[in-house]
């Protein structure tokens, strides 16, 4: 029975990697300005989707002169999607968020097929949708077929060539597609999160954010004090929560009203 | 009955809806009836495809199924990569459709869709992405620079610029790590490192200031790959031999954490450096601050013309250099920012001199000067920034720079054929600059600045002969023994008060400039001190100063203007005649500027700049210096102020992405008081004095620079010209003025291949013509021409074969060729990354002199040198 079990697992591993993969690579620009490499692998049964974010945690300095604070780590952001869950790694606060979302039934994407682009030498689709707070559009191309895109934005008909979300959090477009048999990248991110004993489930991210995000609050509120009693002064901090949504991809509906209820 | 009614209706029309709104059942298979899975499979309501009715993916059997289609006929659309679109009318619901895909010519190879534009714009910054501007050949960041549309390099100073103006500096991943010494970077740190280059236009040095000052500074920003930003450097072992064994080798270091940045290099060598050289821009920087110039003079020469090849070709030295940079963040408020830089040369050298000089009675006057020559230099500099931010508002920075530059110029001379001399020339420079700067940011568009600076420079020099040129005292001497001591120390307080308000940024400044400057010299021949060879001098200058720049723009109008009173005090005190003269003046200085924006790439711009000046200590010396073995100097002091008057009037057009840069420009400018030079020439010596003249003088210029990219036919062709025409004046023998004129016309033509076989080519013509015409005398004319001409030869990704031939003509004219010829053999092993090999055969056409003409309105000069003979090195680049 063992040995039955171990060559169906392996009949499996080869029929299941016989797919060829794609390696398809985007050129994301994030909400401070900043580009990044980033790539997805995909045999259409699966994905793995890697931003290459080099930058150190620290505040830095953007292009256009501003400051911004910048939260990653070696590993930085990876995405992995199979047919039913996708899976998602960052860092917040210096630690570790590994999360799950049973995606499928939140994806429902309005395809404007009287909406059409040349893109390259793509023909491309629009196509939206409103997923988990934030709205992205996308253009897509049919000749290439390819179920999975960038970040969670999968079960279109075709490769996505340029996405966007509607605030600006992200916009990425492709920057080119090849076949690959290397598939050694695409394994250390997908055994990441295969390997994890602890995987949060969607609901509890939310609330992890939350709880991140209302500690972060109290943390600016009574260093306020601080400064108030030390210096004699009475300054009331006056708090943009809609930043606290520019760190997160995906976030609770009731971020702001959580925040806004937190003590001054 | 009703009942069975009602029931065979509902089955009739479920059978009717069943028919028309059914299911899709289906397979995909290719042509030998495998099954595809994956196949995208999607429903269209008309051939036109006007709307997505539906999609799915085929699953493992390679079956589609469309559960509830509502709408019949539909469109069926099958695509799978590999194979043909598939497209077929269905006109009714089906359960078992077999699609088969055909296999298609087309595959999906490693094939990039879009191609990357190499330069991209966002707000104030410029990303270029080297990537694309790279062959394989080049070493260091400056080759990497030299490729990027945009940015030019002195290759001699390291001096960057950017759309022609001079960069401030070059960042390191964001940190100012070099500051003004960052051709010490950009000539070190390895090509390999650098992810992206960064040019940044409207650069603020004072992140405070940002937004509220007025800035017209560009900086580069390098941004390193991100395994180089831990600890990473390279070590290069360069050896080989010519007439002697010859080594240049040579290791950096880069440290980058979240705490510091280092970057770190020494050098050995023993050919083709000039160690001063690679230091001269910097110090030339640090020695001004705005226009006031901190560094003192000097009279006495140490060296020899220098000719015009890469020091590589011409240098037998012996040089040790080391440089360490290094900024630490004690924490978010302190950041502490250190440079220290060592050289240590020697350098030998013969050459020879041969001068025609064309008096003006016509007579003419021939001398030549052979020269054997040691050089040694003993340079030392540490430079310290401290950065404090005692607030987010408020920010101290300390800079302190202390410099020794110690010259000694041993050289046995032999003037014209007869006269032997044994000299020596020493130079002992030190200088020191403290500054401090606080800035307090008022508001977002408020900001108030205090400066104040200290600096010092003292420059003792001797000039040793044995024996002594007699005919310059009358007097025959065993030794001669000139010394000469510039020293000068400044004190610069001032305010400074910046607003912006929407588009007008205001800067009003006060302060106070004092300055002293000393200068003694005098001339012991046999120890006795020779007369009319001596100067005591103290030179007080002191500037109470307001200025205010206002900048603005107004529709696609950009003015800046500068407007400053100064009240200027001057005191000269000679202390051998126990006399002083005082002069007090007030000076009004105005600068504007007004640029008009034709559109993103083209704009017209006009300059007119009203100045008054003190003179430079170098004009106020009454006796004579003797500044080298054939030459004297002294001036005709006056403290009168020097007047400018200068207008420019221009058109500049630069489109980097098609590499099409257009400057064309017209200067006048009108001189009073200009110091102008008398030039006494004998067969043994030549005397010169500077003499105010109180006339107008009135220059003219006209450039015109033309620099285009064609890139057609595999091929890269760039053409820049320049025209520049002038008026300048002099003076030979009786003070008489002589108004010259001068023509210069420089063309440079460069193609390049990039074919997509083993082989491409280079090539660049410079074409370089002079002309000098007076009245006194018939117009001079001399053309020079060089080429150069290199083949790439690349036979496998690893190995890359080149060689160069470069050809000289000095003078067209005089038929002089000189022809040098070089390859270079270059491995970078595919499994060993981290060590590649180079091997050069540099000048193997053996030419072993070189000679070198300048000429002006009444002299020409041939001017001979050595050079390094036919060499063979091998090179080992280890990185790490």
């Amino acid at each position: 029975m063992k040995r039955l079990l171990f060559l169906y697992t392996l009949l499996s591993f080869v029929v299941g990697y016989s797919q060829s993969f794609l390696k398809i690579d985007y050129m994301v620009t994030i909400n401070t300005g900043q580009k990044m490499e980033s790539t997805l692998f995909s045999n259409n049964k699966e994905s793995v989707f890697k931003i290459y974010d080099n930058r150190q945690r620290g505040m830095i300095d953007l292009p256009n002169g501003e400051v911004s604070f910048v939260d990653n780590d070696e590993l930085s952001k990876f995405f992995y999607a199979n047919d039913t869950i996708s899976y998602a790694r960052f860092t917040n606060y210096e630690e570790e968020l590994v999360y799950s979302d049973s995606y499928v039934s939140k994806i429902k994407w309005n395809i404007n097929s009287s909406n059409k682009r040349k893109i390259g030498k793509y023909e491309c689709v629009e196509a939206k949708l409103r997923l988990n707070q934030r709205s992205y559009t996308v253009w897509f191309t049919f000749d290439v077929p390819q179920r999975f895109g960038p970040y969670k934005l999968h079960g279109l008909p075709g490769m996505i060539v340029e996405a966007s979300e509607d605030t600006g959090y992200f916009k990425l477009v492709l920057a080119g597609v090849s076949k690959i048999n290397d598939l050694k990248e695409f394994n250390s991110y997908k055994k990441y999160f295969y390997s994890k004993k602890k995987i949060m489930n969607y609901k509890d991210y939310e609330k992890r954010i939350i709880d991140d995000e209302v500690a972060a609050q109290m943390r600016v509120y009574a260093y306020n004090k601080e400064i108030n009693l030390k210096r004699g002064n009475n300054i009331t901090i006056t708090s943009n929560f809609n930043m606290a949504k520019d760190n997160y991809l995906e976030y609770p509906p009731n971020l702001i009203s959580m925040l806004e209820k937190v003590p001054k | 009955m009703k009942f069975n009614f009602f029931l065979i209706c509902q089955i009739v029309l479920i059978f009717i809806w069943k028919c028309s709104y059914g299911q899709l059942i289906g397979t995909v298979k290719n042509n030998k009836q495998e099954i595809i899975e994956n196949a995208s499979v999607n429903l269209w309501d008309t051939e036109n495809k006007e709307k997505l009715l539906s999609f799915v993916y085929t699953d493992r059997k390679g079956q589609f199924i469309f559960d509830q289609q509502s709408k019949y006929p539909v469109y069926l659309e099958v695509i799978s990569l590999g194979y043909e679109k598939y497209y077929s009318l269905i006109l009714s619901q089906q359960i078992n459709i077999t699609v088969n895909l055909k296999n298609s010519d087309i595959q999906l190879d490693e094939v990039k869709i879009f191609v990357e534009n190499p330069v991209k714009v966002s707000n104030d910054t410029v990303f270029y992405d080297p990537k694309k501007f790279l062959d394989g050949t080049e070493k260091k960041v400056e080759d990497l620079l030299l490729k990027l549309p945009g940015i030019s390099v002195n290759q001699s100073s390291g001096e960057i610029k950017y759309k022609g103006k001079s960069i401030e500096t070059v960042n390191l991943e964001g940190d100012d790590l070099f500051g003004n010494s960052y051709s010490i970077g950009t000539k070190n740190i390895s090509v390999d490192m650098v992810e992206e280059v960064q040019a940044i236009e409207n650069y603020s040095a004072n992140k405070l200031l940002k937004g509220i000052e007025s800035t017209s500074k560009v900086a580069l920003n390098l941004k390193l790959k991100k395994n180089k930003t831990d600890f990473s450097g390279d070590v290069i072992l360069k050896n080989g031999f010519s007439n002697k064994f010859l080594y240049n080798n040579e290791s950096t270091l880069i440290g980058i954490s979240k705490k510091f940045k280092s970057f770190g290099v020494v050098n050995v060598n023993n050919f083709g450096t000039d160690a001063e050289k690679i230091m001269s821009f910097s110090d030339g920087k640090i020695s001004y601050q705005d226009n006031d110039k901190l560094s003192s003079s000097k009279l006495i020469t140490e060296t020899s013309t220098s000719i015009n090849l890469p020091d590589n070709r011409t240098r037998f030295n012996n040089t040790k250099f080391g440089n360490f940079n290094v900024i630490y963040k004690l924490n978010s408020k302190i950041s502490i920012k250190n440079n220290f830089f060592i050289i240590n040369d020697k350098l030998e050298l013969d050459d020879k001199t041969q001068s025609q000089f064309l008096l003006n009675d016509e007579s003419e006057i021939e001398t030549n000067l052979n020269n054997s020559i040691i050089n040694r230099l003993n340079y030392y500099r540490f430079d310290t920034k401290v950065s404090y931010f005692s607030s987010e508002k408020t920010q101290f920075i300390f800079d302190f720079i202390v410099k020794n530059n110690f010259k000694e110029s041993n050289i046995i001379s032999i003037q014209n054929e007869s006269n032997l001399f044994n000299t020596i020339a020493k130079t002992d420079d030190l200088f020191i600059k403290g500054n401090l700067e606080f800035t307090y940011k008022l508001s977002e568009k408020k900001a108030f600045q205090w400066i104040s600076l200290f600096s010092s420079n003292d420059i003792p020099q001797n000039f040793i002969s044995e024996p002594n040129n007699s005919s310059i005292t009358n007097n025959e001497s065993a030794n001669s023994n000139q010394s000469s001591d510039f020293n000068k120390s400044v004190l610069l307080n001032k305010a400074v008060y910046l607003y912006r308000f929407i588009d007008l940024k205001i800067s009003s400044s006060f302060g106070v400039l004092s300055e002293k400057n000393t200068f003694n010299s005098n001339l012991l021949e046999d120890g006795n001190e020779a007369l009319g060879f001596s100067n005591r001098l103290i030179y007080l200058k002191s500037k109470l100063f307001g200025e205010t720049n206002l900048n603005f723009k107004f529709n696609k109008f950009k003015i800046n203007t500068q407007l400053s009173l100064n009240n200027l005090f001057q005191k000269i005190d000679d202390k051998l005649l126990n006399d002083f003269e005082t002069e007090n003046d007030l000076a009004v200085n105005f600068n504007t500027i007004i640029e008009y924006e034709v559109n993103k790439h083209s704009q017209f711009y006009f300059n007119s700049i009203f100045d008054n000046n003190t003179p430079s200590e170098i004009n106020l010396f009454n006796n004579y210096v003797i500044t080298n073995v054939t030459t004297i100097q002294n001036s005709i002091q006056s403290l009168d102020l020097i007047s400018m008057k200068d207008y420019s009037l221009g058109y500049k057009f630069n489109n980097l992405f098609k590499g099409f840069i257009i400057d064309l420009n017209f200067n006048y400018s009108s001189y009073s008081n200009y110091f102008l030079s008398n030039s006494i020439i004998n067969q043994n010596f030549t005397s010169i004095t500077l003499f105010q003249d109180s006339s107008e003088m009135i220059n003219r210029s006209y450039t015109m620079l033309f620099e285009k990219q064609f890139k057609k036919l595999k091929t890269s062709v760039k053409h820049i010209s320049s025209i520049a025409y002038s008026n300048y004046q002099n003076a030979i023998e009786n003070f008489e003025i002589r108004e010259n004129k001068g023509l210069n016309y420089n063309g440079n033509l460069f193609f390049s291949t990039y074919f997509n076989i083993p082989v491409n080519f280079e090539n660049k013509i410079s074409y370089n013509w002079f002309q000098f015409k007076n009245k006194e005398s018939n117009p001079f004319e001399r053309a020079a021409f060089n080429n150069s001409f290199k083949i790439n030869f690349r036979p496998f990704e690893n190995i890359i074969f080149s060689l160069n031939q470069d050809y000289y003509i000095p003078d067209i004219k005089a038929k002089t060729k000189f022809s040098f010829i070089d390859f270079t053999l270059q491995y970078n092993s595919k499994r060993i990354k981290w060590v590649s090999f180079n091997f050069y055969g540099k000048n193997l056409s053996n030419t072993k002199t070189f000679k070198q003409i300048d000429n002006n309105d009444f002299s020409f000069t041939v001017y001979e040198s050595n050079l390094i003979p036919r060499h063979f090195l091998l090179a080992m680049n280890f990185t790490f």
